[in-house]
């Protein structure tokens, strides 16, 4: 294992605490990724087609 | 200036490229949102909208590139985000654990070309329009070849300053700048109110006879466009403490505004046949409007200059000798080749720019779908932080030499999808392009190519870090 700068082997220790990482996307998150850039874009294909 | 790296302080951390403790993430939606508004939104928005509108009407215009762009917008988030938002890191570190501990450079030069070039020409635009703008209000006179490379050095040198601050330079002038995202509304709304009945039945001058091929092209030039966000987004996002405060911001504030302003230049091209406001306002309400144009586009060049060097030096922070340098230091080995860009060949660089925004699809595509299929399918979402920083010979994302020969596969093979798919310099197609783009099919080749050389070669070996099943 090589060894890290003090601070950096600092931060990674805290982050190895998995409460200690930011969230990954939750179940809104999802939703509004999905909204924005799945469903919204296929809808307003076919709606800009038919225009 | 506590720029230095090793320092213990949360500013240290944010100029080095290290992860952030999420007591150092402090944006939350709003703020992130604008920050990234202030670096989607910028003058490349009036070109993508003039490509768009040489294929396209207003209307169908308009929906392919919003289609497009949100869809290229939901690639990148998914490719990069989830890294960089779980560790406070930046989208070259969220790429170690796909590229290897010395093939994450392919990533880094890919990053590092792509904002040079986008600043060097922000910076061309904000010093061609302070130069207009001073003249316009009779500041200077006309005839000076001195005036625009004078007006790129301030540029670079109002970088510089406020950069030295971190990221909390962008936050101050991101604060200020985002009202330039109202006065592009502003100015679409002038445009469409005096001219629309012309906006509605102009020709798109560059039409192909195939309606399907001009519509997917818009769309193409959407999610092309949006990939660029790939190397800005990680040091934008890593600022924000979790995913759920991240997404929304993503989306609305860096997916909506390049469609959104790039209305401006589909409307400028089809009416005035010119995509630039600070050109058109002028013609439509006169030289007062013209003047609140070219402030307008001189701000938002700058705000997006801004955010494009801190990213491009945060990722610089990863070269091993650069990560021991000042930031000042860092700061100026960045500024620097703009800067000669800027002053020595603006205009040749003004006569590619198509060709290079082609260019950059043809390799962040690839990029975002091996990321996906890594970080989704073949990981679980399971990334080791610590081994993203160990570069020893027993490190997990070592691979051969430091090189995954999974990901220079799927990179090699997803080049020559997009390139059989859509020629980026001529814009020739083959099927089945008219379907299904080239960037989505280059991105699903290029996860597959990944897929299958972990499955088989990479992960029996254990090799990557990658858990036994």
């Amino acid at each position: 294992m090589q060894e890290l700068p003090d601070e950096l082997e600092r931060r990674l220790q805290a982050l190895s605490d998995e409460s200690a990482q930011g969230a990954d996307f939750d179940p809104a998150s999802w939703f509004w990724l999905l909204l924005l850039g799945l469903a919204g874009p296929i809808a307003l294909i076919i709606a800009g087609w038919r225009a | 200036m506590s720029g230095e790296p090793g320092q213990g302080s949360p500013q240290a951390a944010d100029t080095s490229g290290w992860p952030l403790l999420r007591s150092e993430r402090t944006w939350g939606p709003w703020q992130l949102g604008i920050a990234l508004a202030t670096a989607a939104a910028a003058t490349w928005c009036y070109i993508i909208g003039e490509y768009v509108g040489s294929y396209l009407g207003f209307t169908r215009g308009v929906a392919a590139l919003t289609a497009g762009s949100m869809i290229g917008m939901l690639l990148v988030t998914l490719a990069a985000v989830p890294t960089c938002i779980r560790f406070g890191v930046d989208s070259i570190v969220s790429c170690k654990p796909q590229f290897g501990t010395r093939g994450w450079i392919i990533p880094a030069l890919m990053q590092y070309v792509s904002i040079l070039g986008w600043n060097s020409l922000l910076l061309i635009f904000f010093a061609k329009s302070t130069t207009q703008l001073l003249i316009a209000i009779g500041a200077i006179r006309h005839g000076s070849n001195l005036l625009v490379p004078a007006t790129t050095a301030l540029a670079c040198s109002a970088v510089f300053l406020i950069l030295l601050r971190g990221s909390s330079g962008i936050d101050r002038v991101a604060k200020i700048l985002v009202f330039h995202v109202f006065i592009g509304c502003w100015m679409l709304y002038i445009l469409t109110a005096r001219r629309w009945d012309e906006l509605v039945t102009a020709v798109p001058p560059s039409q192909s006879p195939d309606p399907l091929w001009n519509y997917t092209t818009g769309i193409e030039i959407g999610i092309s466009s949006l990939l660029s966000w790939w190397p800005y987004i990680g040091a934008m996002v890593r600022m924000a403490p979790d995913g759920r405060t991240a997404a929304l911001p993503i989306m609305l504030g860096m997916g909506a505004p390049v469609p959104l302003l790039s209305m401006i230049g589909i409307a400028g091209i089809l009416v005035l046949k010119v995509s630039d406001p600070a050109e058109w306002l002028r013609t439509v309400g006169g030289p007062g409007y013209g003047i609140v144009a070219l402030v307008f586009v001189a701000a938002a060049n700058l705000g997006t200059a801004i955010a494009g060097i801190y990213a491009s030096a945060i990722g610089l922070r990863q070269i091993p000798g650069v990560d021991r340098i000042g930031w000042p230091t860092l700061l100026l080995l960045t500024l620097a080749p703009v800067a000669l860009v800027g002053l020595l060949i603006p205009d040749l660089f003004f006569a590619h720019f198509g060709s290079f925004i082609a260019l950059i699809a043809v390799g962040f595509a690839p990029l975002c779908g091996i990321q996906i299929v890594d970080y989704y399918v073949l990981r679980r979402r399971r990334i080791d932080i610590r081994a993203v920083y160990d570069n020893s010979e027993a490190a997990p994302y070592r691979y051969w030499a430091g090189f995954n020969p999974a990901a220079l596969a799927a990179m090699g093979v997803g080049l020559v999808a997009y390139i059989y798919l859509l020629d980026p310099l001529s814009y020739a197609s083959r099927w089945p392009y008219q379907y299904l783009t080239a960037s989505l099919p280059t991105a699903l080749v290029s996860a597959l190519v990944y897929w299958v050389a972990t499955r088989r070669w990479v992960a029996p070996r254990g090799l990557g870090g990658y858990e036994s099943r």
